[in-house]
């Protein structure tokens, strides 16, 4: 039901939800005190703001003062500025150490990238800021490994154990119950462990709540949303914004989530109705197959196959207007915001990623008919070259090792940045000037071991 | 106006709203003063110790650590500025983040991890799969066996197209047939029996998944008589009645799910898994070996032949040395140790007064040349 061929887009937000939760962030004080954004873009001659408050003299303000570019209009509202700066070398370094540490290192890796990605995005010159740690992702990982595991294989035992009734029942339920809720609890935990290491203006922010309750959210719409076959989708994934903004915190300003969900329904209904059509045009035609009728089994796949094209699209135009409609939705104490971000860049970073991703693939598997000979097909070119002994053995190890390089390089240069870019660029800060108000609360700092249960698993949700 | 100050932004950790200050170079730290310089409050001093470098472009963010905490304390401060005064105390700078996990809770964690990864690959691992493996439907199991049967001939063959000796319906198969035939009769098979000689100078025999067993040609060569190839023949159905292929291939996909989850994706973890898996090897366990020779000392005694017969076997093709440890290459899946062999020789224990060789003359010799069938040569 999810239209399928998007899980990417899928991923890809899910990937950088805090940086999203830093989207719904508040911005803007500075402007109040003297007009910054006024004088700013009259004192840029000599490279660099010093003019930006007018009490400090000319002479010792040489020095140019950091401050946030000059923002065209829009005088209630800052937008984020995703900010360019060099990736390739932190990628390189990052994929050659994991491959080299047998993908160990991916969790220093990880930080790193969130440590740009934060880094990169900034509200009215100031950058978001990533304050965790590899380590912290490493000793959650590790946990997970001595603990969840273990007992994830004494309770498979013990569902193959439990006899001929009793034994299907307990590892169904393990498996499609018990996994399922637990990836759900860990997923509202991770969120907590990235906002608990977000920070802007020194900052914090936090995540209350609980995983339970989240959980049991989650349950109810999905109860909801599966009795009416999906239609009711957007009403479940609202019920799951909801509870994580309403539950952040940036100091002492809390989330509220006050999206309206229905103008959301038309681009789902459309996204649900093609995914019905794709399935009914494969069965139809499977049937027709069956009762010998070829030409009309042909139309009907034809009719599928048109359906199962549009659908990605249809998925991503949902996607992208739930963007807008939950990002407008959200509040932050004083805080309001807008997106406007337009969907066609965003097929076209789909585009370009998909393109690129198969000119790879093509390209890997014409080195090996070149090496193998055409006749033998990829597969035999493969085998061929495998069983000619070591020196094979190595090239065949090494161009899949390239193929997952340019693969992984791709995928962040090609999707994960140009998709931040977009997106952060998209959003609006409305009432910037409240940013004022916002005040660091006594809190304890949440550094338990709980907390570090992001453990990297890179879990398909 | 002082040539050694520099303008920045402070943030206090308090407030989400930056503060215009002056700073200075201090001799053990950055001095921090009020942008106005008729400000009374007093100026501060962050030790270089306690100010961590976050960035240096585009410009240069410090956060402060105090006491290992990080109380959201922060400078952002113009990059050449900062470098003309304080380029000289780079090394002086504190590391590390706040808070960070200490290495020796990272060590105890690390060694829980292993222990516990240790524990599922050799208790874990082999108690699921005995488990698991019978509730495998005997069809897919077969279907499987189907599928990898070309591989692994292939494998054997060293890439020369296999060769299974014999016609269907000649006298070889059919005198294979009945020796199979004689051995299932005290059996219970999961399913169906495929047994084939495989034309191959190894001297081998495996039970792939779905009951197809493959002697290789030089047992029934070497063999001296019909009850030594019966006695491995048993042994490979102690195989299939065990599942062990089916339990092979369980614990060999439960191990690539585990190393790639430690591996993570990134690095295509099941590429590895099963590279790792590869090096490992995939022979039988010792306790697998020995259920099956049990099996193979039953079946020989149900069928009236002699069980020792095996024995006699291993010794002829390769003779212990003298510790009585010796590996035998060519049953590099099915290690023969002296220790199994003095298991063998106490379970099978006396030798029933009157053994009846499990073929007779005639099938005996037509199993002999059964790879020399479609040959035309001489047996």
């Amino acid at each position: 039901m999810l239209c399928g061929g998007a899980w990417l887009f899928l991923t890809m937000l899910v990937r950088l939800p805090v940086f999203l939760g830093a989207l719904f962030l508040g911005r803007r004080a500075c402007d109040k005190r003297a007009g910054v954004g006024e004088t700013r873009a009259t004192g840029t001659g000599l490279g660099g703001a010093m003019v930006h408050v007018p009490t400090i003299t000319r002479a010792w303000a040489v020095a140019p003062v950091p401050s946030a570019p000059a923002s065209s209009g829009e005088p209630a509202g800052r937008r984020l500025e995703p900010v360019d700066a060099p990736l390739a070398g932190l990628v390189l370094r990052g994929l050659v150490l994991t491959f080299a540490t047998l993908g160990l290192y991916r969790f220093w890796y990880r930080t790193a990238l969130r440590r740009y990605y934060w880094g990169q995005t900034r509200l009215l010159g100031d950058a978001f800021e990533y304050t965790g740690t590899g380590r912290e992702l490493f000793i959650g990982f590790l946990i997970a490994l001595a603990i969840i595991v273990p007992i994830n294989l004494a309770v498979t035992l013990l569902g193959l154990f439990g006899g001929a009734l009793f034994g299907p029942f307990l590892s169904s339920f393990v498996a499609l119950v018990l996994v399922p809720a637990l990836v759900q609890i860990a997923l509202y935990r991770a969120r907590r462990y990235r906002l608990s290491r977000t920070r802007f203006r020194g900052i914090r922010f936090r995540q209350g709540g609980t995983g339970t309750a989240y959980l049991a959210r989650t349950v109810k719409w999905l109860l909801i949303a599966g009795a009416t076959f999906g239609i009711l989708l957007p009403y479940l994934r609202a019920a799951q914004e909801r509870y994580k903004i309403d539950n952040t915190w940036f100091g002492s300003a809390q989330g509220a989530f006050e999206a309206r969900i229905r103008p959301l329904m038309g681009p789902w209904i459309a996204c649900w109705l093609t995914a019905l059509c794709t399935l009914a045009g494969f069965a139809a035609a499977i049937l027709m197959l069956l009762g010998g009728n070829v030409a009309l089994a042909a139309g009907a796949a034809l009719f599928g196959g048109l359906a199962l094209i549009t659908l990605p699209f249809l998925w991503m135009n949902y996607r992208v207007r739930e963007f807008r409609a939950f990002t407008g939705g959200t509040r932050l104490g004083p805080l309001a915001f807008r997106a406007d971000l337009a969907l066609w860049p965003v097929i076209g970073i789909f585009l370009r990623y998909a393109l690129a991703l198969g000119l790879v693939v093509l390209a890997a598997a014409a080195a090996l008919l070149a090496g193998g000979g055409a006749d033998a097909g990829v597969e035999g070119a493969a085998e061929a070259l495998a069983r000619s002994g070591p020196g094979g053995w190595i090239v065949l190890a090494g161009g899949a090792l390239a193929a997952l390089l340019a693969a992984a390089f791709l995928g962040e240069f090609l999707l994960r940045r140009p998709l931040w870019r977009r997106m952060a660029a998209s959003v609006t800060v409305l009432n910037a000037a409240a940013l004022d108000a916002i005040v660091q609360t006594a809190q304890q700092d949440s550094r338990g071991i709980g907390e570090a249960f992001d453990t990297g698993f890179d879990l398909p949700v | 106006m002082s040539p050694m100050e520099i303008a920045a932004r402070h943030f206090d950790g308090k407030i989400a709203t930056p503060r215009l200050v002056r700073l200075r170079r201090a001799p053990d730290g950055i001095e921090i003063l009020p942008a106005a310089p008729d400000d009374p409050a007093p100026p501060r001093v962050w030790p270089f110790a306690e100010a961590r470098i976050d960035r240096t472009a585009p410009d240069v963010q410090l956060h402060r650590v105090e006491a290992g905490e990080d109380h959201g304390e922060r400078l952002v401060v113009p990059a050449a500025a900062f470098r003309a005064l304080f380029g000289t105390d780079m090394t002086r700078f504190g590391r590390g983040r706040a808070g960070e996990i200490s290495l020796r809770r990272l060590a105890l964690w690390s060694g829980a991890a292993i222990a516990s990864f240790l524990f599922l690959f050799f208790v874990g691992l082999p108690v699921f799969a005995r488990h698991a493996a019978p509730l495998v439907p005997w069809r897919w199991e077969a279907a499987i066996g189907l599928q990898v049967e070309r591989q692994v001939l292939d494998f054997f063959t060293d890439g020369k197209a296999p060769r299974l000796c014999g016609r269907p319906g000649g006298p070889g198969r059919a005198a294979l047939e009945r020796m199979a035939g004689r051995l299932m009769a005290g059996a219970e098979l999961p399913g169906p029996l495929h047994v084939a000689v495989l034309d191959t100078a190894m001297t081998n025999a495996f039970a792939l998944p779905g009951g197809r067993i493959f002697l290789f040609r030089p047992i029934i060569e070497k063999a001296g008589h019909p009850d030594e190839v019966a006695g491995v023949l048993a042994h490979e159905i102690g195989h299939v009645i065990h599942r062990d292929a089916m339990r092979g291939l369980i614990s060999d996909a439960t191990l690539s799910v585990l190393v790639g989850l430690v591996i993570g994706d990134i690095t295509g973890g099941s590429t590895l898994a099963i590279l790792s898996k590869a090096l490992a090897g995939s022979a039988y366990s010792r306790e697998n070996e020995s259920e099956a020779d049990r099996v193979s000392i039953a079946l020989m005694r149900a069928a009236g032949a002699d069980p020792r017969a095996i024995n006699r076997f291993f010794r002829r093709i390769a003779p212990l040395d003298g510790d009585g440890r010796s590996l035998l290459d060519a049953f590099r899946s099915h290690p023969v140790t002296g220790e199994r062999i003095s298991a063998v020789e106490a379970l099978a224990g006396a030798v029933p007064a009157a053994t009846r060789p499990i073929l007779d003359a005639a099938d005996w010799a037509a199993l002999k040349a059964i790879c020399a069938e479609d040959r035309g040569g001489s047996g």
